[in-house]
């Protein structure tokens, strides 16, 4: 939330001054009945950061005083034809916060966009140097740099109604931005400030071919041109099932791999999208310390009983999406008369019953009975997604102590080689391995088998089944598997 | 949030500003020599640079688009106008790869001013007015038409411009006014933060209160005349330059001394050039004392980042630093002296026109001081410990505090750096104080015994003896509770130790290992460092399984470590190569967290019993209840209304779309119902017996207690916390408890019960509660047995 902002300049006579700030008193003191009791910090202290030396003016100028941090951008424009006195103008339109906002630079492109902005409107048409002139009584409600102690002590004395142009926007900003967060306001026929308080979101997850995407919130509901124009995005959406490999996706589409995996980090960049594994019978999955949270929300097990129940009520079973968009439209008073229902204590022994070692096939032959009318598909999602579960992956390294450097490995297996194809897991291993088996022989498996690689990223890249992989890979000698 | 920090800590420079008496802020010293300039990291959302741990650079479909990446990262950045940033892109890459060779460095620089003084340049050709301007237009134009000289011939050096700023404007910026005494700095210019602690004077002319001034001042003056001689010029040609003197000169703080008392000399001078104009400072400028100085810390750090990182250096090193030196001040005028040895060399350095490359190391060589900033700078952008030496007597160590481990795993969308220890070991603070819970841990020394004893040697050979007997007992093995019992070492000192070997990053707090304990390789396990860690694990283990064997080994079905050791004569080197596993972050141990499962029988038999009491309550005439049982009572029938109202809920289908937007990660989990913190009464009072009942077919019979129940009416359910059971909670576990026959689990059945809480590990409870580990174990495991017991096993 904004504090203050307020607009600065320096007199030729008088030094640093502020000539507007709202509300009032929050810079200097006033005796105004509406004004703050006590100004926010003390101006004196950090004038010379408000109207800096020349040098630091057009650069953004923030500065942290008594738990309020000053967001600047001082602006000098140098006009030799004798329009300013000393031909120069200097000035600041800033605004206050409090200290600890932590998405604070924000505030600091509105800032950044305004010093611009009011600096092209000066140099066009002396917007705010003809304000100044044309106020009959000039406002002098300011205070000073420590500099001129006489004219500090007289303008208190004085409490005239702030007028103009400059100090409308001062308000008009504060007030729209923090009921708001964006403002449009027209300065003149020709010129309107638009601003807007973006958050600043982290930089995306970078993702892999072997990533499976899942949207958090139903795109559906707009129409494709309404969510990005981007050609890619919009042939990748109707992909995204929760199911579909990045790669896998990019050859439904018949989008480029590399787009398509652009393409979906912007989504993850606007959290729409989560990113999951393939899921496969032959993987391995464990709790992390968030069980807890699982074993004891009971808001968590009935979202739990409710997204991986089957029988479902929609047609489609292995289709669309997260526990999200779809299970909002059921009815839970209709399931549970028609479905067998699930006790949370099933769902929590399932899952504090997987363990690191234990393939799914395996834990699932373990605890078939208690499986019953479960999606195990949608089990293990749930987990994952809510980061109570987590994948172990598998990796390989080669006992050969010679193991070959990265930048070699980097080379040797161009992309084209490698058109996209499904990867499924084991069951479609004897198909796709006959087939391959010719060129495989030539792929350098060596540069996965450093432990960096986990088995996901190998069989997506070389579109191989596990089974083949391995063989392959126990070609090599001694071969150990890490699970991590 | 956690936030997920890299180790860097993005320190960019350090700059060291003094103000003498009456004389403008010089900026006396930085490091390093020529700092890259500051990008603009904090408004390019920190996209541009991906860690190498974001993924595998080998893979195929990384290198195709591994460029197009970094720049859409930028184009995303929110910030509407992307000029003055390109700009500082621009030149940023223009100086830092031209850094090394001084001529092309100072076109680097040029590059930097063009972009920022796009505007002002032709005009300052035109009037060749304005004081800066004309300069850097000057210097501009030299550069443009390849002459180097011309620069020169202003008497500028390569060191008269620091962070792309004129080094005049950079000292005035850095030199804040009084009422910051003591206080944070912290400005930003464009992505680059200034933040110190600026150090005043006392009004009275001292450092430190109640202190003897020294009366040496004189005698030094004199010494240092030839400094003062020379600095003559440089003043004189620098004070041309400051446009804003005159404004300045206000908030000096050498004015207030005007009005002192007790040090006549200092008052003369002071008030002399206070009031002075600005040209007059130079003959005796340098021969007044300091009345500031202001080591001040240059951070770029990511926007994300910019609070903590802020905070962690001012805290850790800017704050501590700055004392160290006051105190110094105090003591022996220590940095007014070294300010004045560096300047010296400056000075006559100027006279030689020597290029930075020969009087940075000269500077380093001669001052203390500057090697000290110096090891800092180097030490804490490597996120290591600085120990510096001031004056012969003095040292002192400054160090950001690392994190030693974390209890969440990196995901898909949340990376983190791995490597780092996956535990939620440390997490707990325990409720029961009467032994501070170090001396339950073991410490796990981060180097080998051996190298740590000789680096204690080398330096302090007379302590050493007792010092290396005690690293030597310091066993991962045991607890340091043990280990003061069986050395008999007092448990102070053991603590004393630990505690400087904790602060020095030489050891860490870990449950003593056990070849019964489970361990795994550790999710977080930085499989980056394998090939390094290979040969460094042949050498120390030669006849050992090698290290991939091992992983290999723990990454199967968790077993107990024991299951691994072909031999009782091996116990003692495979212990070895476990604790050298934990030291790098590849295993970590692997604890179970159970909590106690009622089942529908016990229930059932405890309503019998109470609805048996009830009843035989009402009989009763008198109606005195006892406490507990009106207690009892109370408790029952409550569930049975918050589980219809919780039944309610269900049929309302809260929207999970609400969930959908928010991050969805471990972390959002623990915020929402933080795992670290026990629930509160309310849930702890009301989920026992409404979940089951809730989760029950609408319309079903609810819970209420009624002679002749079966336990078909009733569900399995758990007890969340023992510690907070409920009466009908604390009804069952007593049932419970009857029903066992062995007389050791009843017996250790109340000590136990607080570990079922889901958040203490079992592991734990031998050491914790003093019983023999076999004991538990079997008594746990007949408990587990018999069906009491949910467990989940994790980190």
């Amino acid at each position: 939330m904004i504090r203050s902002m307020f607009y600065a300049r320096f007199h030729t006579a008088e030094g640093s001054k502020i000539v507007h700030e709202v509300p009032e008193g929050s810079i200097t003191p006033s005796t105004s009945p509406s004004a703050l009791r006590q100004p926010l910090f003390d101006f004196s202290t950090v004038s010379d950061y408000i109207i800096p030396r020349q040098e630091f003016c057009d650069h953004l100028l923030t500065v942290a005083i008594s738990d309020h941090r000053i967001i600047g951008y001082p602006v000098c424009i140098s006009d030799y034809d004798g329009k300013y006195a000393r031909n120069e103008f200097i000035f600041n339109l800033a605004l206050v916060i409090d200290e600890d906002v932590e998405d604070w630079t924000s505030y600091a492109n509105i800032i950044r966009k305004l010093g611009r902005l009011l600096r092209a409107l000066e140099e066009q048409s002396g917007f705010l140097s003809k304000e100044e002139a044309s106020l009959a009584k000039p406002v002098d409600r300011s205070a000073t740099s420590g500099k001129d102690p006489e004219t500090s002590s007289t303008k208190a004395a004085e409490s005239a109604v702030p007028e103009g142009k400059i100090y409308a926007l001062c308000e008009m900003i504060l007030e729209d931005l923090n009921n708001y967060r964006e403002c449009m306001i027209p300065i003149d026929e020709a010129n309107t400030i638009n601003l807007k308080l973006f958050p600043l979101l982290k930089a995306p997850a970078p993702v892999h071919a072997w990533h499976v995407p899942l949207l958090t919130i139903n795109l559906s509901a707009f129409s494709s041109q309404h969510i990005s124009s981007d050609l890619t995005l919009q042939r990748v959406l109707p992909y995204i099932n929760g199911v579909n490999s990045v790669s896998h996706i990019s050859i439904l589409a018949d989008t480029d791999l590399s787009l398509t995996r652009k393409a979906i980090r912007h989504l993850v960049y606007y959290s729409c999208v989560l990113l999951l594994d393939i899921f496969q019978f032959g993987a391995i999955y464990a709790p992390t310390p968030d069980i807890h949270s699982f074993v004891t929300s009971e808001a968590l097990q009935r979202e739990c009983v409710r997204y991986v129940t089957v029988p479902r009520s929609q047609p489609d079973l292995a289709g669309a999406a997260g526990p999200m968009n779809e299970t909002s439209a059921y009815d839970t008073a209709n399931m549970a008369a028609s479905l067998p229902v699930i006790e949370p204590m099933t769902l929590i022994m399932l899952y504090v019953s997987l363990r690191q070692g234990v393939t799914l096939k395996n834990w699932v032959l373990e605890n078939l009975e208690m499986l019953a009318g479960i999606d195990i598909r949608r089990l293990i999602t749930f987990g994952v997604i809510k980061g109570f579960l987590y994948r172990v992956h598998k990796y390989v390294i080669a006992a050969s102590s010679a193991l070959p450097s990265p930048a070699k490995a980097d080379a040797s297996l161009p992309h084209t080689e490698l058109p996209g194809g499904k990867f499924w897991g084991e069951e479609g291993a004897p198909a796709t391995a006959g087939s391959a088996t010719g060129a495989v022989r030539e792929l350098p498996l060596e540069k996965y088998m450093d432990g960096i690689h986990s088995f996901d990223e190998i069989c997506t890249e070389l579109q191989m089944s596990e089974r083949a992989v391995m063989e392959k890979m126990k070609a090599f000698g001694d071969v150990h598997i890490i699970h991590k | 949030m956690q936030p997920n920090l890299s180790q860097s800590s993005h320190l960019v420079a350090i700059v060291l500003v003094a103000k003498s008496l009456g004389g403008g802020p010089k900026l006396v010293f930085h490091y390093p020599p020529k700092p890259v300039n500051p990008s603009s990291s904090l408004f390019s959302n920190g996209a541009s640079a991906s860690p190498a741990w974001y993924g595998n650079a080998s893979s195929a479909t990384d290198t195709v688009d591994g460029d197009s990446e970094s720049g859409w990262g930028d184009g995303e950045s929110s910030s509407e106008d992307d000029a003055g940033d390109e700009g500082d892109h621009g030149s940023k890459s223009g100086k830092g790869s031209t850094a090394g060779g001084k001529s092309s460095g100072t076109k680097g620089r040029g590059i930097w001013n063009r972009e920022d003084y796009e505007d002002e340049d032709d005009e300052a050709d035109l009037t060749s007015k304005g004081y800066d301007l004309s300069r850097k237009a000057m210097k501009n134009n030299a550069v443009s038409s390849g002459q180097n000289i011309a620069g020169k011939e202003n008497g500028e050096v390569d060191w008269d411009r620091v962070l792309g700023f004129q080094r005049t404007s950079l000292e005035k910026l850095l030199s804040p006014h009084k009422a910051l005494h003591k206080r944070k700095f912290e400005i930003g210019v464009d992505g680059c933060y200034y933040i110190g602690v600026p150090m005043f004077i006392r009004d009275d002319g001292l450092w430190r209160k109640k202190r003897r001034r020294q009366k040496k001042s004189s005698h030094r003056n004199r010494q240092e005349s030839f400094v003062s001689s020379s600095v003559k010029d440089k003043t004189v040609d620098n004070d041309k330059e400051e446009l804003y003197d005159d404004e300045d000169e206000g908030i000096d703080v050498g004015l207030p001394y005007a009005s002192r008392t007790g040090i006549p000399e200092m008052f003369e001078a002071g008030y002399g050039h206070a009031s002075a104009s600005a040209s007059e400072t130079g003959s005796t400028s340098l021969d007044n004392d300091m009345s500031m100085f202001h080591v001040v810390f240059v951070l770029n750090p990511p926007a994300l980042e910019y609070q903590p990182r802020v905070k962690e250096m001012y805290d850790n090193i800017a704050r501590k630093f700055s004392k160290a030196l006051k105190r110094e001040q105090a003591k022996s005028n220590y940095v007014w002296k070294e300010s004045k040895k560096i300047l010296g060399i400056k000075i006559k350095a100027r006279e030689k026109q020597s290029p930075i490359s020969i009087v940075w190391p000269n500077i380093l060589n001669a001052s203390t001081l500057a090697k000290s900033l110096a090891i800092i700078y180097d030490s804490i952008s490597n996120s290591k410990i600085a120990h510096i030496h001031l004056d012969a007597a003095s040292e002192a160590s400054f160090q950001i505090p690392q994190q030693v481990s974390t209890p969440y795993l990196p995901t898909s969308i949340n990376p983190q750096p791995p490597g780092l220890w996956l535990t939620t070991s440390n997490v707990i603070d325990d409720d029961d104080t009467e032994t501070p819970f170090t001396h339950r841990y073991a410490l796990l020394l981060l180097e080998d015994c051996e190298t740590l004893i000789r680096e204690i040697e080398g330096a302090q050979v007379a302590s050493s003896t007792p010092i290396a007997f005690y690293l030597r007992s310091l066993v991962p093995t045991k607890s340091l509770h043990k280990i003061s019992v069986t050395q008999s070492i007092p448990i102070q000192d053991i603590e004393y130790i630990a505690d400087h070997l904790l602060y020095w990053r030489r050891a860490r707090l870990i449950p003593p290992l056990h070849h019964r304990d489970t361990y795994v390789v550790s999710p977080n396990a930085d499989l980056r460092a394998l090939s390094a860690a290979i040969p460094a694990y042949a050498a120390r283990f030669p006849t050992m399984p090698s290290l991939p064997q091992m992983l290999a080994l723990m990454s199967g079905v968790p077993r107990a470590y024991s299951l691994f050791i072909p031999t009782p004569d091996h116990r003692t080197r495979y212990m070895e190569i476990l604790a050298w596993l934990m030291r790098g972050g590849w295993v970590t141990q692997l604890r179970t967290f159970a909590w106690v499962k009622v089942t529908p029988e016990i229930k059932a038999a405890v309503a019998v019993e109470m609805a048996a009491e009830e009843e035989a309550a009402r009989n009763e005439t008198d109606q005195i209840s006892s406490p507990q049982r009106r207690a009892a009572r109370e408790n029952v029938r409550p569930p049975s209304t918050a589980s219809n109202t919780s039944s309610n809920r269900t049929t309302l289908s809260p929207k999970i779309t609400h969930a959908a937007h928010k991050r969805l990660s471990p972390l959002s989990i623990s915020t929402s119902s933080p795992p670290h913190s026990p629930p509160s009464p309310i849930t702890a009072h009301h989920s026992p017996t409404s979940r089951p009942t809730a989760a029950q077919v609408p319309g079903a019979p609810l819970f209420t207690p009624q002679p002749g129940e079966s336990a078909s009416d009733f569900t399995t359910s758990l007890i969340l916390n023992p510690l907070r059971a409920t009466a009908v909670e604390a009804r069952w576990l007593e049932h419970i408890r009857d029903g066992f026959q062995d007389k050791e689990v009843r017996e250790l059945w109340p000590t136990l019960l607080k570990y079922f809480d889901g958040r203490r590990a079992l592991e734990d409870v031998a050491v914790r509660e003093g019983v023999k580990r076999k004991r538990v174990q079997a008594v746990i495991a007949s408990v587990r047995e018999g069906g009491w017991l949910v467990h989940s096993r994790h980190w």
